[in-house]
This record gives structure tokens, sequence and C-alpha cells, in this order.
């Protein structure tokens, strides 16, 4: 774990957080780009997170993703790390529409610790292999997605892999045009703002 | 533990300060809070309470006097949280509450300690003022920027607060519940003071103890080596600095008391009791602190330190007088015979070398860890964070998640080893059963003869024997062996498989116990590799400058990879060869079925 760290110093670090209900496949998104493996047993989590170094559109980016209890147990410090997350993936699933339901909540919580309406951001129906099973319409998840302010809905399969690549480096994406969006036009914005310019420069 | 309201003073300073600054950012800069310190001295120096220490440092005394009078923390830490609002700090008192029991229900032992933040909160609206012309004042002082800096330090600082509160805020993340500047200077002070003829005898440089003081204030790891005497002064100056004596104003009378009794058994006695009553974090700090000084002393030889000089030393700092403290040497060893002074190892951090192989040093380094990231999460939650914090925070979380995947794999490569040596001790008794095959099958099971491929399920139910009766039936022998009657036309088929089975078992079990000698080697060089790092780097730089070498590289390559080509022939040889092996054992053991 080490060597990764130290070799890449200086390429950019791009921090996602997944969000979401329990259940609704957060860790197992993330083992499945981490280490293209499937879990099948659940086990709760409580927090993790795991750095991959990836390239991004040619360039060598570092994602730093963390992965958060669904539960609200856990919600305390939940807040510490949804402060530093520069990106966030709004994991429910389609066959459970409390699940689903559960999103509107997360979304709110991250825009009020993040005071941000723009912030990079996607909201991801996970579990589209079980399509038969399938509980919340696509329209439904289309409209909140577009309610949000045209944040980008995306259905996922973590057990297929169907467009788990894809979400996180579309959000990479967002982060990263949102960061240079935000250096360009750096002093005279909010603090806020300049918070997170400064992530770039990363302290190891 | 305990944490009465004079330990915390220090946590409650300067929220008007912190709250302007909160909205900033915050970078390095101990010096302004020197200078708005001293200022502070002269506004509050009546209301100062505890200042005990003259020869304390000015910043100190006056974020004590602040924190008697005005003691808000955590409303203002919240506004830290969300820089944007600044308003009344009342209205956010409670969220935090709420945050704060959540978090209590993970860290039992913090409970106190909030619970008395949460108090003192309710008197904010009055001192914000004050401190808002302090804040201005403070800012104008400072930086030009306008950019002013609190460190968790100068709010939340080491030296001074109750131990409760110390050991909350500065954990040995080895679940010893001492401050760790004190594990640190009792660490050094073991390993390089006990021949010292300097130990607590002379003292350390100023600059360098107020530096130290400061780095341990504000949870830095300082890089430089302490030195005999600046850990002896560091650790005088923390034990100093306490607001109650270690053995507490409540029950220090009757400490002395019991030093005073005659009868040494009852010293013992009393003491033992009185020890008992002490809150936890005290027992542990006097049961270290006098493991030590017992080991000071037993090399007096060296360091020409008994116990009555030494407690002439030290017996002041510790505000006990100086019998009493002879006494407590005197019944350390029995007093504290459950203790053992041991060095401290900190959590890893992703920099240091990845030596950790058993699981059970794996679980270890992650209670440590678990034990910094809860450390973190709540300095957090009190309002300090800062980048460097939350950099911390997600390398710490990280770190935890690698560990915990470790040992998932040691847990399954341990099922699946656990399953595989049940499954040999199932050949084995196979095997004794064909040695002597006269006593095969006296008894049945209901096994259709048709299916050998229910062989292994049957050779996990050995228990099953006592059913029914069909020669044309699969026998079960006493130890489980499987078996057809001799005329069936598979009974040497069965037998066969058998044996087989078994002369692989055999196979695997002496490749595993090769691999984990190797997985041992492995773990043994490892070891050697960090223990012996700088030799190596010696080594490699003078061939890296001998112009021969890149020739000899390119020697060396082409050389390993024949060589690693005839190896992977070799092993496949030794492959085939024990197959061929197998078959040849296996047919030389078929022929005592044959007739």
């Amino acid at each position: 774990m080490s060597k990764k760290v130290n070799s890449s110093v200086g390429a950019a670090l791009h921090k996602v957080i997944m969000v979401g209900s329990g259940g609704v496949g957060k860790s197992a998104l993330t083992l499945q780009f981490m280490y293209d493996e499937f879990v099948e047993d659940y086990e709760p989590t409580k927090a993790d997170s795991y750095r991959k170094k990836v390239v991004l559109d040619g360039e060598e980016v570092q994602i730093d993703i963390l992965d958060t209890a669904g539960q609200e147990d856990y919600a305390a410090i939940r807040d510490n790390y949804f402060r530093s997350g520069e990106g966030f993936l709004c994991v429910f699933s389609i066959t459970d529409d409390e699940s689903f339901q559960a999103t509107q909540e997360f979304r709110e919580q991250i825009l009020r610790v993040k005071n941000d309406e723009n912030i990079p951001f996607l909201l991801v129906g996970n579990k589209c292999d079980l399509n038969d099973k399938r509980k919340v319409p696509l329209s439904e998840c289309q409209l909140r997605a577009q309610q949000w302010g045209g944040v980008p809905y995306v259905e996922t399969s973590a057990k297929t892999r169907e467009n788990v690549d894809k979400v996180f480096f579309d959000l990479m994406r967002e982060i990263r045009s949102r960061k240079t969006e935000d250096s360009s036009k750096s002093s005279s914005r909010t603090k806020d703002k300049s918070k997170r310019r400064k992530l770039k420069c990363t302290l190891l | 533990m305990e944490m009465d309201d004079s330990s915390s003073p220090d946590e409650k300073e300067f929220p008007g300060l912190y709250e302007k600054n909160s909205s900033k950012n915050k970078k390095g800069g101990g010096e302004e809070n020197e200078s708005n310190s001293s200022e502070n001295l002269t506004l509050k120096k009546g209301s100062e309470k505890k200042d005990k220490k003259s020869k304390d440092k000015k910043d100190r005394q006056s974020y004590e006097a602040l924190g008697g009078e005005s003691e808000e923390d955590e409303p203002e830490s919240r506004l830290f949280r969300s820089p944007s609002k600044s308003k009344k700090s009342k209205t956010f008192k409670f969220p935090s509450s709420k945050k704060e029991k959540r978090e209590k229900s993970q860290e039992p032992s913090k409970d106190t300690a909030d619970g008395t933040k949460d108090k003192k909160s309710k008197d904010d609206p009055k001192s914000e003022k004050k401190k808002l012309k302090k804040d201005k004042k403070s800012k104008s002082n400072v930086l030009p920027s306008g950019e002013t800096v609190f460190e968790l330090g100068d709010i939340q600082p080491i030296f001074g607060v109750s131990l409760g509160l110390a050991v909350e805020r500065s954990r040995c993340h080895d679940n010893v519940k001492i401050p760790l500047v004190v594990r640190n200077c009792i660490d050094y002070l073991q390993e390089h003071g006990l021949q010292s003829e300097q130990i607590y005898k002379t003292e350390g440089i100023k600059t360098r103890l107020m530096h130290l003081r400061k780095c341990y204030n504000n949870r830095e790891s300082q890089d430089e080596e302490l030195d005999v005497p600046t850990a002896c002064s560091l650790l005088k100056a923390y034990l100093q600095d306490l607001p109650e004596p270690i053995l507490t104003t409540e029950l220090i009378t009757r400490f002395e008391e019991a030093s005073s009794l005659p009868d040494v058994s009852k010293q013992a006695v009393e003491l033992e009791s009185l020890i008992e009553q002490l809150p936890k974090c005290n027992q542990i700090l006097l049961a270290w602190l006098s493991r030590h000084f017992s080991c000071v002393i037993d090399h007096e030889k060296h360091n020409k330190l008994n116990a009555q000089s030494l407690a002439v030393l030290l017996s002041p700092v510790l505000q006990m007088s100086h019998r009493l403290m002879i006494t407590i040497l005197c019944h350390a060893e029995t007093l504290f015979a459950d203790v053992e002074l041991h060095k401290y190892v900190p959590p890893i951090t992703s920099t240091s070398p990845n030596l950790l192989e058993t699981p059970e040093e794996i679980s270890m380094e992650l209670r440590k860890q678990e034990s910094l990231l809860s450390q973190i999460h709540s300095e957090m939650n009190a309002g300090f964070v800062t980048k460097r914090r939350e950099e911390e925070l997600w390398e710490t979380q990280r770190i935890i998640t690698q560990l915990k995947r470790k040992l998932r794999t040691f847990e399954k490569r341990h099922d699946s080893m656990q399953k595989s040596m049940d499954t040999e001790a199932v050949e084995e008794a196979i095997d004794f059963t064909l040695q002597t095959t006269e006593t095969v099958a006296p008894t049945e099971t209901k096994i259709p003869q048709d299916i050998p491929e229910t062989i292994p399920e049957q050779n996990s139910q050995p228990s099953n024997n006592e059913t029914a009766v069909d020669i044309n039936k699969v026998y079960v022998a006493e130890n489980g062996f499987m078996t057809l009657h001799k005329d069936h036309p598979e009974y040497l088929n069965l037998i066969r498989l058998q044996l087989e089975n078994q002369e692989l078992m055999n196979w695997k079990q002496q490749l595993q116990a090769r691999i984990s000698v190797e997985r041992a080697e492995c773990v043994r060089l490892k070891r050697l590799i960090n223990s012996e790092e700088p030799q190596n780097e010696v080594v490699t730089s003078v061939n890296v400058d001998d112009p021969e070498y890149g020739r000899l590289v390119e020697q060396y390559m082409k050389e390993n990879s024949l060589l690693e080509q005839k190896r992977i022939l070799l092993s496949k040889e030794i492959f085939d060869e024990n197959i061929s092996l197998i078959q040849l054992q296996v047919d030389l053991a078929m022929k005592q079925f044959i007739h």
C-alpha cells in the first residue's frame, strides 16, 4: 500500500463518496470497481476507504473512494467524510422503492454539508441485472435526476459490472471539470470554493 | 476517569476567534497565539482560577483564565464545521449534542468530557462579545492577510488539563491509557536513560521543551529524538502542570496518612485500597511512573540515584511528600505487579513498511488504527477540521480497510486449510483399514453401489455404518473405509480410486507444508530487510558507481532468465514424475487386493 501513495505524488486526486441506504450495493459497486470482484454475501459497512490509480482520458489520476454506511447508526462519522468528499455517487436499488425514496434525504444531507448545489453528483440505480424485479420505474428515476438540477442518472449492476466503470469515470470527469472551473474563477469566489480548489495539492 | 470543570478550561478559549477564523483558511500560526494570549493575560488575570505554575508559559495561563469564565466550545466547533453560517452559536447547540451522544455510544469513555462540555456551553452568549473583540485584535496582530489560525493545541491542549482529558485527547493507541507524551518520555528513559547520570538531575533546554510541548499540544509528531534531560524535563513539566495531584486532592491526605503508618504491611494494604479508589487513568499513570522509577533506582550503580534522592528530586513534581513517595517506591513491585512497561509502537501510516504478516499482528494493528480513527473523528466533531486531519482521516480509513481485507483473506485461507485437514483425517482412516483388509466390511450402508462419486460424502459420515444388509451394497469398514463385496465388478475400481485419493492427499499435504515453510521464510527475510536497510543501501551505491555495472546487470539478467526457464521445466518434470509415482504406488497397493 505504501508504494502506490509515494509514487503518485502530484497526480490529481479525486475524492468520491458512496452514499445510499443499506444493502443497495455501494460496497459491491466499489469492490467491483476496485478489484473486479463481486461479493455475494452481505456485510454492512461502517466505513471503508480505497485508493486506486486510474487513467482518466489519458491522464493518470488517483481516485479515493469512501464507502459509507447506509445505516443511520453511523451518521455521526458520516458528516466528517461528506465534508471532504468532492463528488458523490448516490446509490439506490431499482428493486427497492424505499431505497429510492431515501436518496432524497441523502441528497439534502450532502447539500447541507457541502453547501453547494452544483457538487459533482450522480444518481445511480443499482441491481439493473434484476430488471424483472424492478420496483422503481425508469421514468421516475430520470424525473428525480432532472428535479435535482439535471444530475446524470445511470443504472448499474455490480454483479455484471455493467456501467460500473462508467459511473466512477463520469463522476471523476465532473469533479475534474469542477476543479478547473473553480481555479479559474478562484479569488472572487467564496470560502467554500477556495476550500475545494485547495484539494489539488494533496498532502500525503 | 474524572473530568471536573477545572480540568477543561482550555477547550473553551477564544470561541469568538474561532468563529471567525473558521470560515477562513487555517494554516500554521503558533506565533499569533502568543501575542493575543499575552493580551488576554492582562485582560483576564483576575479571573484566573488555576494558574499554578509560575514557570508556565503565558499562553497557557491566559487560556486557563479565559476558560474559567467563558466556557464554550461545542457551539463554536459547529460553526467551524459549517463555515457558511456564523450566527448565534446557540442555534447550533442541538445538533451537536446529538452528535456527541451518537459518538458516545461508540466510545463510552468519552462521555464525561462531552457532558461537561455541553453543560458549559450554556453561558456562551455572554462571552460572545468579548471573544469577538479579541478576535479582531488578534487578527490585526497576526497575519496581514487576515487569516488567523487556531491550532488544536491552543483550544484543546494536553498540558495543563486533567489527566482524563489528556488521555482522551492524546491516546496511546495500544490501549495503555496514559498520555502519549508521558509514554514517550518513559519509553525513551527506559531505553536510553537508566544508566545516565543525567537522569532527573539535569534540566533540558528551555526552547526545545517549549517546542516539544507545542508539538504534543497540537498532536503533531515531532521528528527529533529526545535526549535524557529533555525527556525528564518534559515528563516533569507534564506532571507539574496537572491541575490536580496524581493522587487526587480528595485522597492525597489519606495517602499521606497511610505512608506514616508504622507497620509496613499495613501500609501496603492501605495504599492498595486507596489506589483502588483512584480514577482508572490515575492508577495507570501512577503504576507506570512507579515501575519506571523502580527501574531508575535499580540502576543506582550507574545513575547514582536511590529512592531517597529520587524522592527529593521528584516528590514536589508529583505533589506528594518525600515520605509518601518513598513508601510508594518501596511497594511499587507488589502494588503494580500486573503492570509491565512496554514500548509504544504507534499505528502505521501509509508510508511505513507493511510488515504485518500474522493475523494477530494485523488485528492488533487494526485495533490501534480504530483507536486513531475514533480520535480523529472526535477531533473533527469538536470542530477541528483541517486539510491535514481530513487527509489523515481518509488515510487511516484506508489502512483499516486494507487490514480488514487482509484479515479476511487469512480467515478464508484458514477455513479452507481446516477443511482440507478434516478430509485428510478421513483419508487416514481409510488408509488404516486398507492395511488391515481382512477386517473388511463388518457393516453395510445403503449407498447404491453404482455411484462411486458418492464416496466423499460417505467419508464424512462414517457413523452411518449400522444400517441394512445387502451383499451388493457399499460397505464401510470400522474406520470409514469404503468397499464393495469382493465379487462385485467395481470392487477393485473403488479401492483404486481411494488409494489414488489418498496418495494425492499426501502430496497435497507435503506441498502445503512446503508452502508454509516458504511463507515463514518470507516473513523472516522481510523482517531482516527492514532491520538491515541502511547496510543494503551502502552496498548498492557502490555497485552503481562501477562502470562495469551495466554489463554485469545484463549478464545477470540473462543468466537469471535462463535459470528461470530451467526452473519451470524442472518443476513441470517434478510434477509429472510425482503423478507417475502415485500411479505406481497405487498399482503396488492394488496387488494385495487382486488375489
